[in-house]
């Protein structure tokens, strides 16, 4: 009976550990599961594979995947004009704030993706999976961020410190509600 | 007889644990839960263990049972600590509409 | 089935409710809670059945996780304070 809790308990946070859409809740139900298949080695006679279990699943794997994420790698970057929509397709030359952005980002060792996209930016805010959206105007240029990423701080700062004349404004969003994990 | 006692001692521990699991529900904001939920389940966890040391008699196991309470009440208050203070510096701010 | 045997299928099943809380909280702190609770429920659990089963160098593990079972909890929570800087 217990036994049977302990295992129904693994598959479960096995299963909502893969399925996750937020990486660092992800690293919390590894936590979990480290803890609990620590215990049912232990049901099975093996005190040894327990303590192994224990020391690594508690200590070494987190720090391993929390370097991991803070260095997580491809920084998708989506850009929609509606300045100039009619000849989107034409434009070969980026502006140079782009540029200089990507630069930034190489050299915080990421490795940036830039998608140009001819919707508005509100199918664009709904629907993609995105870093930063970027929104350019006839004066002004919107940045859209997600709130908890860790690398808007340093991307305001450079843009403010070194483009303060285009009229830049950065727009956080809050945290989604997506609680089905 | 001092069977008995150890066995009142876990039946309490275990209403202890269960009031806590009950205020991991029943609060609606997150600093009312890690209020209720830490100081039980330290008093839970010292409770269990007592009863479990005096079940076991005067052996080599007790006392390291004794070491283990030790240890965990040094550091199960910390990592409570820890995340109180991550969510307060972090600006978790409890909304005044769902506060009872 | 003895006394500490249903002791034991107690704290499964408190250790699966702590569980929902853990995967239904609205914050991350909230399953930082749930993780840390689920870490005191195993530390007794692993004693009781050290008592069970009349091993004492079950005991050991629990020394263990006593030592280290708080660092994964704590680098988390710093983790998330200090917007991705551990140091």
């Amino acid at each position: 009976m217990t036994e049977n809790i302990f295992l129904i308990a693994l598959v479960v946070l096995a299963i909502v550990a893969l399925n996750t859409k937020k990486l660092r809740r992800a690293v919390v139900y590894l936590g979990a599961f480290s803890l609990v298949s620590s215990f049912v080695y232990l049901l099975y006679g093996a005190p040894d594979v327990a303590i192994a279990e224990a020391i690594i699943g508690s200590t070494i794997t987190t720090v391993l995947y929390l370097v991991a994420l803070r260095k997580y790698q491809v920084f998708s970057i989506y850009y929609a004009n509606s300045a100039n929509d009619q000849n989107l397709r034409q434009l070969k030359n980026e502006p140079p704030f782009l540029t200089s952005l990507e630069a930034f980002l190489i050299k915080r060792e990421m490795e940036p993706q830039l998608i140009y996209s001819g919707e508005p930016i509100e199918t664009i805010l709904a629907q993609e999976k995105f870093d930063l959206a970027i929104h350019h105007t006839d004066q002004d240029i919107w940045i859209y961020g997600c709130a908890e990423d860790y690398q808007i701080d340093a991307v305001e700062e450079y843009l403010l410190a070194n483009h303060s004349d285009l009229n830049i404004h950065l727009i956080r969003c809050a945290e989604g509600d997506d609680n089905e994990a | 007889m001092i069977d008995l006692l150890a066995y009142l001692l876990i039946t309490v521990a275990l209403l202890f644990m269960a009031l806590g699991v009950i205020g991991l529900f029943r609060f609606n904001d997150f600093y009312s839960r890690i209020l209720i939920s830490s100081k039980i389940e330290t008093v839970g966890f010292l409770t269990i263990m007592i009863g479990l040391i005096v079940l076991s008699g005067l052996t080599y196991a007790t006392m390291k049972i004794f070491l283990i309470t030790l240890l965990v009440m040094v550091t199960n208050p910390l990592s409570t600590h820890a995340i109180a203070r991550s969510a307060f510096l972090s600006g978790y701010t409890i909304n005044q509409e769902t506060r009872r | 089935m003895t006394f500490l045997e249903t002791t034991l299928l107690v704290i499964a099943i408190y250790i699966t409710l702590v569980l929902v809380r853990v995967i239904l909280g609205p914050t991350i702190w909230d399953r930082l809670l749930g993780l840390n609770a689920i870490s005191a429920k195993i530390i007794m659990s692993i004693v009781i059945l050290a008592l069970i089963t009349n091993q004492s160098y079950l005991l050991d593990v629990a020394l263990v996780y006593a030592l280290l079972g708080f660092i994964s909890t704590v680098l988390i929570a710093r983790f998330i304070e200090k917007k991705g800087d551990i140091t």
